[in-house]
């Protein structure tokens, strides 16, 4: 098929109907609405369901319901909105229900401003409900990768079952590139023999988060943190530059950050400065254990970021704590320049020099 | 000068008689994402390097980045007068249309580009000022991607051009051939636009005004023959990662 130049928010509506995404709950907020507008003109041409709910909380409730008697459904919102979804999130992680949620985020906390952001790492990779869960967190950084990203995210929803989220900075959502709908194929998934499907000639099954009796619940706990083991072993996605050659310093960037830390990268080598990334494609599972092998060749790591420093833990973590991880970013929808990350990375360079003088 | 210095001087290709033709309002519409405000930022930016007065007027209410208002800055270092809401409200993605645009386009010398929002959700906003507009003292652009979903087919853009024209109560005069994928745009798809709006012209009477090349393009497209005045294009609503002098694709390819 021939590429088409798409918005990142339109072509994860398309990617979503194309993974057979067929059911999709909103309510429209900025930066990420065009995903709403573009399935409200392709979802009925598609045969799927198209619903604007009345509010986040609705929507993620529909999510719950929908989910629960095994159809395929989704949806996208930002910051403000995915918080509205958090306390259905938690029920649906409990009842192991799969779901896409696409958070294209926007700049924080409260309401802040409609500007890019990647101020719900923590929100998405630690939680953001409450209990005992995690969510398999995919980050892209192209709107081919978003594109490419979709048809897995439905995937291992199902095969974990699973809540999957998906974020992208308001920058995902917004640019165009052009893009391709390759096929996706995957092993077979197990059939939904929890679904509520009507239980004629069946025991009935029943979707539900409530355990009154501890050693239920506790088993459950146990049986979820066995899945994101699992996740930690097989699921981690990462993709390096410039790694293949002697570098002075490592940056670990997601996103598109990780793009501008490219540029910054590639303006550094003119000067003679060898630098690399390691971009986490997921953000849980977070890639340690190849942060840990490439920190080996350096003195120090750098997260960069468009928050104030939430992936900071993840990579010192990833380093277990053995060398220095230092920060830089810019945050509340001011994008860091290149020029400003070569800055960073030359001025600890120095700074490094000077100690050891 | 040198070869190079020449060569990006080049605003216009094969587009005297035009240029000659032009008229004092300029009003770029056209699908979601066909590149309007590229193409209107260029326009401004060639008819300031001819010496005319220019006024842009940033009219989309529908995205919230992206927008012409983001190289205010370099559109006035060229001179060119940027009507845009209040510095305060310059991130809002609010629907705001300044009375001065009205004014601008009712009275004065200077030659007006307005970049309106895509679709006919964007261009309904002409509809408050199509009262002002001179009669036959305007061009309704209409910009072309056949690289866009929504405006694949004639049909599909025929469709959406009535639908603009209706909202927006003003005739469209022309269609602006910019059919591209940005990095990754070979000559088919440029001539594949060419195609598209021939026949969308056919259908509906609306010619093509002027074909869009982006200047990387020059050594590979014959711009003197390919019929129509061809608008060479410097982008400049660029993301984050792109430099202006242009690294190269596979440096940034993920």
């Amino acid at each position: 098929m021939a590429k088409v130049l798409m918005k990142g928010n339109e072509a994860i509506g398309e990617a979503g109907i194309r993974a057979r995404g067929l059911c999709y709950f909103c309510y429209p907020i900025t930066p990420q609405s065009e995903v709403a507008e573009y399935l409200s003109k392709r979802m009925p041409e598609a045969g799927g369901v198209f619903l604007q709910g009345e509010s986040e909380v609705a929507v993620s409730n529909m999510l719950y319901g929908a989910a629960g008697a095994g159809v395929r459904c989704w949806t996208s919102s930002s910051g403000p909105g995915i918080s509205l979804m958090m306390e259905a999130l938690a029920y649906i992680a409990a009842a192991e229900l799969p779901v896409v949620i696409v958070n294209i985020v926007r700049c924080g906390p409260g309401l802040g401003g409609i500007l890019p952001s990647q101020s719900d790492y923590r929100q998405a990779v630690k939680g953001g409900g409450h209990g005992d869960y995690q969510c398999l967190v995919y980050a892209p950084a192209s709107v081919q990768e978003a594109v490419d990203l979709m048809p897995l995210a439905f995937d291992r929803a199902e095969r974990y079952r699973n809540p999957v989220l998906i974020i992208g900075d308001g920058m995902i959502g917004q640019m165009m590139e052009p893009v391709e709908f390759k096929e996706h194929k995957f092993p077979p998934l197990p059939p939904k023999d929890w679904a509520t499907t009507g239980c004629k000639g069946r025991k009935p099954n029943v979707v539900n988060s409530l355990y009154l009796d501890p050693y239920a619940e506790e088993k459950l706990n146990l049986r979820m943190v066995a899945k994101y083991e699992k996740m930690k072993k097989e699921e981690v996605r990462c993709e390096e530059y410039n790694t293949d050659k002697p570098y002075q310093a490592l940056l670990v960037a997601y996103g598109t950050t990780a793009r501008i830390c490219r540029t910054a990268i590639h303006k550094l080598g003119e000067e003679g400065i060898h630098v690399a990334l390691l971009r986490p494609i997921t953000l849980f599972p977070f890639p340690r254990q190849r942060i840990y092998e490439l920190a080996q060749k350096v003195d120090w790591v750098m997260s960069v970021e468009m928050s104030t420093g939430q992936m900071v833990e993840d990579v010192e973590l990833s380093v277990r704590c053995e060398k220095p991880v230092h920060f830089f970013g810019r945050t509340g929808g001011v994008v860091p320049a290149p020029e400003e990350v070569v800055e960073a990375v030359k001025k600890q360079l120095g700074a490094g020099k000077g100690g050891q003088a | 000068m040198s070869e190079k210095a020449t060569r990006e001087a080049v605003c216009w290709v094969g587009a005297e008689s035009f240029l000659s033709g032009l008229k004092r309002v300029n009003i770029f519409c056209g699908g979601y994402g066909s590149g309007k405000t590229e193409i209107a930022v260029n326009f401004a930016l060639h008819l300031a390097a001819r010496g005319k007065p220019v006024k842009i007027a940033d009219l989309d209410i529908v995205n919230p980045y992206f927008r012409s208002r983001e190289v205010r800055e370099e559109l006035r270092r060229h001179g060119i007068q940027v009507l845009v809401p209040n510095e305060r409200l310059i991130s809002a993605d609010l629907p705001i249309v300044m009375p001065e645009i009205k004014g601008a386009i009712e009275t004065g010398n200077e030659a007006v580009v307005l970049d309106l929002g895509g679709d006919p959700a964007g261009a309904r906003v002409m509809a408050s000022i199509a009262q002002a507009m001179p009669k036959d003292d305007y061009h309704g652009f209409f910009v072309l991607n056949s690289r866009r979903p929504f405006t694949r087919t004639p049909a599909a853009v025929a469709g959406i051009m009535s639908e603009i024209s209706r909202a927006s109560g003003m005739a469209i005069t022309g269609q602006v051939v910019n059919s591209h994928l940005i990095d990754e745009t070979a000559v088919d798809v440029v001539e594949e636009g060419f195609r598209l709006a021939e026949e969308v012209s056919r259908d509906t009477g609306t010619g093509i005004a002027f074909v869009a090349v982006e200047r990387s393009m020059l050594d590979r497209f014959d711009a003197a023959g390919c019929g129509y005045p061809v608008m060479v294009l410097d982008r400049h609503m660029l993301k984050p990662w792109e430099d202006s002098d242009r690294l190269g694709r596979e440096k940034f390819k993920l």
